[in-house]
C-alpha cells in the first residue's frame, strides 16, 4: 500500500505546480510521521467544516508545520475552500457532496476540495484590499486569503468528472 | 463556538470562544445587531479565546462596524494573538477596527 501512494520526488506541472499522487484509499498512512494521506466524502452542510479542519490541521502539526501555519493559514484557507465548495459549487444542496482529499508529509501539504458545481475562473477573481470598497463590503475575501495564506492555489474541472476541484498547496515552514 | 454577551448600559462585550467563521458568523451579527436596535453603542468584541476567523468572520466585524458607526457607536476588538493580527495586518483590516490590549484599554478610550 505505501508503495503505491508515497511521494516520490515532488513532481511538478510544466507550471511549477506540485502534482499529487492520486489517492486510492478513504484514509491512507502510509507512513505514520512522514506522510499521510486522508479524503471525506460529505454533505453540503456548513458544520462539516469545523472536523475536517481540525482533523487536517493535526496531520500537519504531526508533520512538523510551524505554529503559525497550523494556526492560521491552514485552517483559514481549508475553511474558506470548504465554504466555497458547498455555498456556491453546491448551492447549499445537502444532496450535492464535497470531497476533500488531504497529502501531508514533512515537506508540503496538498489539499483538493471537490464540489459537484460548475467552477469558476480564479484569475478573474483577484480581489485586493486596494479594492475601492474593500474596508466596507461583507464579503469577496475568500480567495484574497486563500491566495496569501497558501503558497499555491489552482482550480480546475475535474478530469473525467463532473464537478470543480480546488487545490491549496502550503511547503513547511 | 459559542458567544457570550455581557452588557452594561450602551456598552456591550462579546466573548467568542473558538472560531468565528461561516457556521456561526450570523448568528454572531444577529445578536449584535439586535443589541444595537436595543441601544448599545459601543460594541467590544473579546478574541482572548479565539482560535481562528475566516473571511466571513471578517465581513461580519465589516458590516457590524459600519452599523454602529451610522447610529454613532464603534467596534472595537480585544485580546488578538498573534495569528490574529498577522490576519488584520494581512487584510489591512487593523486600519479600519480599533485594536486594544485589555477590555479595560478598550473601555477607557471612550
Amino acid at each position: 500500500m505505501a508503495s503505491r501512494l508515497a511521494p516520490a520526488a515532488h513532481p511538478r506541472t510544466d507550471d511549477g505546480a506540485p502534482v499529487l499522487t492520486p489517492f486510492v484509499s478513504a484514509d491512507v498512512e502510509c507512513d505514520p510521521v512522514k506522510h499521510m494521506s486522508r479524503c471525506w466524502v460529505l454533505s453540503s452542510e456548513l458544520t462539516v467544516i469545523p472536523p475536517v479542519v481540525e482533523d487536517i490541521v493535526t496531520l500537519c502539526r504531526d508533520a512538523g508545520f510551524s505554529s503559525k501555519q497550523c494556526g492560521l493559514n491552514v485552517p483559514v484557507a481549508v475553511t474558506e475552500a470548504m465554504a466555497n465548495a458547498i455555498l456556491r459549487g453546491n448551492d447549499s444542496d445537502a444532496t450535492r457532496h464535497v470531497e476533500i482529499t488531504v497529502d501531508v508529509d514533512e515537506q508540503r501539504l496538498v489539499v483538493d476540495v471537490c464540489d459537484e458545481g460548475e467552477g469558476f475562473d480564479l484569475q478573474q477573481l483577484q480581489q485586493s484590499p486596494d479594492d475601492a470598497d474593500w474596508f466596507e463590503r461583507e464579503h469577496g475575501r475568500g480567495v484574497f486569503l486563500m491566495r496569501n495564506l497558501m503558497d499555491h492555489i489552482e482550480n480546475a474541472r475535474r478530469d473525467g468528472q463532473c464537478g470543480h476541484r480546488l487545490r491549496l498547496v502550503l511547503y513547511r515552514a | 463556538m459559542s458567544f457570550t454577551l455581557d452588557r452594561a448600559d450602551d456598552v456591550l462585550t462579546v466573548t467568542v470562544d473558538g472560531q468565528l467563521i461561516v457556521t456561526n458568523r450570523q448568528e454572531f451579527k444577529q445578536a449584535i445587531l439586535d443589541a444595537a436596535d436595543q441601544g448599545v453603542r459601543i460594541v467590544i468584541v473579546d478574541f482572548t479565546h479565539t482560535g481562528y476567523i475566516d473571511s466571513s468572520g471578517l465581513g461580519a466585524l465589516v458590516s457590524l462596524s459600519r452599523r454602529l458607526r451610522d447610529v454613532g457607536g464603534d467596534l472595537r476588538l480585544v485580546g488578538l494573538n498573534d495569528d490574529l493580527r498577522t490576519l488584520f495586518e494581512l487584510t489591512r483590516l487593523d486600519a479600519l477596527f480599533p485594536l486594544f490590549p485589555s477590555r479595560a484599554d478598550a473601555l477607557a478610550s471612550r
